[in-house]
């Protein structure tokens, strides 16, 4: 039984090299379990070698084309204790990160080398499980040449088991083109393959970060940990084939987006001296992660809703020590998946690479959606916004469990984005000043001026509301006596300007001066009076001395 | 006159290639054959091949202009690079003065000094350029973990094809740094200088209120590292202005080699709106010639050139430089708003 793997583009082959090398290592590994019953580990390794490797009397040679458009990276590939012998790379300089260029012109450079390789390829093979084409979705190459080669493949064999394995792009800056290209390539992939493992660059990162605290985080160790957790599904089993495992959780062929959960993710370094913990706690973890994490509130638990799951073990557990409850709750299931298919164990006695102990969980449920915010999780956001201002993502993190930081920290600028432009546009059209004026920047400054008669109103706090809403932040909760101070003031102020004049306003408004914004102002804790009239820091619109309040 | 000369060379440089990234052209925009050859053979190319990028460095003369003609020149060459380059690299000569003799008073940099005693002025802004070429094409050259061909910045920095000009930050911009191995604060420090005004190839600030980002990249070299680029990518996003739908528009780059004498450093391109401001300064060079006609009879005289070349000119440049205003006062359609708590939630 085996799997031949096709590696595309920069991505796809980066990626692949560190499931072989993972592989690799785990058939080299000794844990315990391997040294204990010697019989068990033969058979397992015997098992796995066939499955990516062709075992010559020279060596292993993996089961594997890598094809790019480009030579750079595959140059890399053959210092290993194995080798890669086919290699379909022109150097044509890549394919501009635009798929319309991989997918017709590229794509017509390569396409029937790699069809002839393949079919040796398989001719080599005793029994293939499954095609595993691994690539990016945002690349050129990945992509373009990518979804082009894999359509020949499904014409070309129709009954063969196809599993892609795309890498999603970090959300926010990477490449320019990344929208258009993964859609594309989803897309085109979504008809002719049987299942595709997505995993997230976003997702993978914040987990790698975690684990490498001390030092900093390269595109090998979020590799490394794609890598380990294919292996976890990929590697041998009793009595189950790959393929069966992966289609067990896309039992309906329109659902077929698939993502992996694992447990425990370790640093490496410290993975002789830390002790992985049983089972019933690793399963729990998995269990939460598979929720990403929205198990705090049950508003947006009701939410997520699972096709299938798939729990895979390794390592030495008696009959009885897996506690899959918590994943047989009917109402976390699609009402047509029958019972028996809800959710589905697979073990394997000896551990994985030099864990004693691993579980992962191949899952498909509808949070792959989770880019989009639902309206839930926008009134969540809402609410705590009011409570806490913008500046508290830590806080606003805590209340909308299911985003990461990063999402909260998108959509907020994004909504100050829309709310400054929208002001400025109100601004400009009613007054014909600059949109630029520094309203909220004096408001500010005023705030730190503020004259108080009464203790139990907080007017600092006014003032910072006040110039928050001029910069179409929202702002924080003003407390009971302040905010019904703050709106008996509005109105006043709106009956007010309703009969005024302009005349003092704009005595004040003339002897203000474009404040320098770009700079950075630090503001010192004491100050005095004249300092603070000539200091451009604290006085940025230069407000003269007659019109400045004294805080005594 | 030499034209089928010209194409022949190129077609026997081409049929050396068994593939054809693009082509590289540099030359200046104050003098005479650099504008108007270089030009002409730019709009060759795109005849010939019209499929490869035609990536173009080009030098303003601005600070340097010793060619009364000059804006003549500027200004029918920017013509001809805003119709038919897949993508310009302007730099503006006084930008490369103010770097050099920023360093010639900067004591610490005794190997610059050295450099710069052996080199004729020219020579060391040259170095400069130099630099940013091989910054620019370290993708093609050198592997890294994330690569960029010279091919993916076309495609990730112009989003319309009549905005194809980028302005580039570099740093470090000194011959060579005498630390032994650059940690995160070094690093992050390179980050920064590429962004300020004073290492831009340009006399424009990226980074000013008054400049709207249509496309970024950056590209690491040596020891950069992707939680680096992350965590600058997220700086970037909270300094400066972007439309609405190129808030995302961020191409990172890694690659493994750093330049000698380094161990870290950084090019970041920018297409920004601010580049109006050069092509305001050419137009307006121009126009202060042309609207006395000094020096037009010497155009006029070469069989072929036609006074309304001079109009339409200004009005290609008026038309590019519209476009990039029309991005800054950009509406955004249709802006949701944020509703009260209890009301109909609708973001
Ligand atoms: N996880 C991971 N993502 C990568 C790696 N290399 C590139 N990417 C991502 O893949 C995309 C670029 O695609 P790439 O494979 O370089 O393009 P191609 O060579 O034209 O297919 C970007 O979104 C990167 O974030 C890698 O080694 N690991
Ligand atoms: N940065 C830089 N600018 C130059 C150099 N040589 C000439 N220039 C500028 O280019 C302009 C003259 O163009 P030039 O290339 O001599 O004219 P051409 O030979 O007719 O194309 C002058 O304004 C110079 O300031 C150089 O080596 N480096
Ligand atoms: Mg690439």
């Amino acid at each position: 039984m085996s799997n031949i793997t096709l590696q595309f583009g920069q991505c796809g082959n980066q990626v692949g090299q560190a499931l072989y090398s993972c592989v690799y290592e785990d058939i080299k590994s000794k844990n315990e379990c391997c040294v204990s019953n010697k019989r068990l580990n033969n058979e397992y390794i015997k098992e796995s070698q066939n499955m990516w490797f062709h075992v010559k009397q020279s060596g292993l040679e993996a089961r594997s084309l890598l094809i790019d458009t480009e030579q750079k990276v595959i140059h890399q590939a053959n210092n290993k204790p194995y080798k890669f012998k086919n290699v379909i790379a022109g150097s044509y300089g890549g394919s501009a990160n635009n798929w319309a260029f991989g997918y017709t012109s590229r794509c017509l450079l390569v396409a029937s080398d790699i069809m002839e390789r393949l079919r040796h390829e398989i001719e080599k093979c005793d029994f293939i499980t499954c095609l595993l084409n691994i690539l990016s979705s945002s690349g050129g190459t990945g992509s373009g040449v990518g979804s082009r080669i894999i359509e020949l493949m499904r014409e070309e064999y129709p009954s063969k088991f196809i599993t892609n394995i795309i890498v999603l792009p970090f959300q926010k800056g990477d490449i320019v083109t990344q929208n258009y290209n993964t859609l594309l390539t989803l897309s085109k992939l979504y008809d002719v393959t049987d299942n595709t493992i997505l995993f997230e660059n976003d997702k993978i990162y914040d987990i790698t970060r975690k684990l490498t605290s001390d030092r900093e985080v390269r595109l090998s160790d979020l590799n490394q940990l794609i890598a380990q957790q294919l292996a976890s599904i990929a590697q041998p089993l009793n009595d189950v084939t790959f393929s069966q495992v992966v289609s067990r959780v896309t039992t309906h062929p329109s659902y077929n987006f698939i993502q992996i959960r694992s447990a425990p993710h370790l640093n490496v370094a410290h993975l002789n001296y830390e002790l992985i913990p049983n089972w019933s706690i690793l399963t729990n973890q998995v269990f939460k992660s598979s929720k990403t994490d929205v198990l705090v509130n049950p508003r947006l638990c009701k939410k997520i809703r699972y096709i299938g799951n798939v729990v895979v073990t390794r390592g030495y557990m008696t009959s009885n020590e897996i506690d899959l409850k918590r994943f047989k709750e009917k109402s976390m299931y699609v009402s047509w998946v029958p019972e028996t298919e809800r959710v589905l164990h697979y073990g394997q006695q000896r551990g994985i690479l030099n864990y004693q102990r691993f579980i992962s969980l191949l899952t498909n449920n509808n949070s792959i959606l989770s880019g989009s915010w639902t309206d839930i999780e926008k009134q969540l956001l809402l609410e705590t916004l009011q409570k806490y201002g913008v500046n508290n993502i830590q806080k606003i993190a805590e209340a909308v469990p299911s985003k990461s930081i990063f999402d909260i920290r998108s959509i907020i600028s994004k909504y100050q984005c829309m709310a400054q432009r929208a002001m400025a546009e109100t601004c400009s059209s009613t007054a014909s000043s600059s949109s630029e004026a520094p309203v909220d920047i004096v408001l500010k400054y005023i705030a730190l001026f503020d004259y108080r008669t009464d203790k139990q109103i907080n007017l600092e706090d006014c003032y910072m509301v006040l110039s928050d809403l001029t910069k179409g932040d929202p702002s924080k909760q003003l407390e009971g006596k302040t905010a019904q101070f703050f709106h008996e003031c509005f109105t006043k102020l709106a009956r007010s300007v309703k009969e005024d004049d302009h005349s003092k306003k704009e005595v004040f408004l003339d002897s203000l001066e474009p404040a320098n914004l770009s700079t950075t102002r630090t503001y010192r804790a004491k100050v005095d009076r004249n300092g603070i009239l000539s200091d451009t820091n604290l006085n940025p619109c230069k407000v003269p001395a007659n019109l400045l309040m004294d805080k005594k | 006159m030499f034209e089928t000369t010209i194409l022949t060379s190129i077609k026997k440089a081409v049929e050396k290639c068994d593939s054809l990234h693009g082509f590289l052209l540099m030359f200046s925009t104050g003098g005479g054959t650099g504008s108007g050859l270089g030009t002409y053979i730019l709009k060759l190319l795109e005849d010939n091949y019209p499929n490869i990028d035609r990536f173009v460095i080009c030098v303003y003369p601005t600070g340097t202009e010793d060619v009364i003609t000059c804006p003549y020149n500027m200004a029918l060459a920017t013509k001809e690079l805003i119709k038919h380059a897949s993508c310009v690299v302007p730099v503006e000569n006084r930008a490369l003065l103010d770097i050099v003799n920023r360093q010639a008073n900067n004591k610490h940099s005794v190997d610059t000094m050295n450099f710069i005693a052996k080199c004729k002025p020219f020579q060391d802004m040259n170095s400069i350029i130099v630099n940013l070429l091989l910054n620019l094409t370290s993708g093609s050259r050198f592997s890294g973990s994330l690569n960029v061909d010279l091919n993916e910045i076309s495609t990730n920095m112009v989003p319309f094809p009549n905005l194809q000009f980028l302005a580039a930050g570099l740093s470090p911009l000194t011959v060579s740094s005498d630390l032994v191995k650059s940690n995160k604060q070094i690093r992050e420090e390179i980050f920064l200088q590429t962004l300020q005004k004073n290492n831009q190839l340009l006399k424009i600030n990226v980074t000013g209120p008054k400049s709207i980002i249509l496309g970024t990249t950056l590209i690491g070299r040596g020891d950069f590292n992707i939680s680096d680029m992350r965590t600058y990518i997220q700086r970037l996003q909270k300094k400066t202005c972007f439309t609405s739908w190129s808030a995302r528009a961020m191409k990172i780059g890694l690659c493994d080699v750093p330049p000698i004498g380094h161990h870290a450093a950084m090019l970041s391109l920018f297409n920004t709106t601010s580049m109006s401001t050069l092509l305001k300064t050419v137009n307006s060079q121009l126009m202060r010639l042309y609207n006395r006609k000094a020096h037009t009879h010497h155009y006029l005289q070469v069989p072929g050139f036609e006074d309304y070349f001079f109009e339409e000119c200004s009005e290609i440049i008026t038309s590019s430089i519209q476009s990039y205003r029309d991005i800054e006062e950009l509406k955004p359609f249709g802006i949701p708003r944020l509703t009260p708590v209890g009301s109909d939630i609708s973001l």
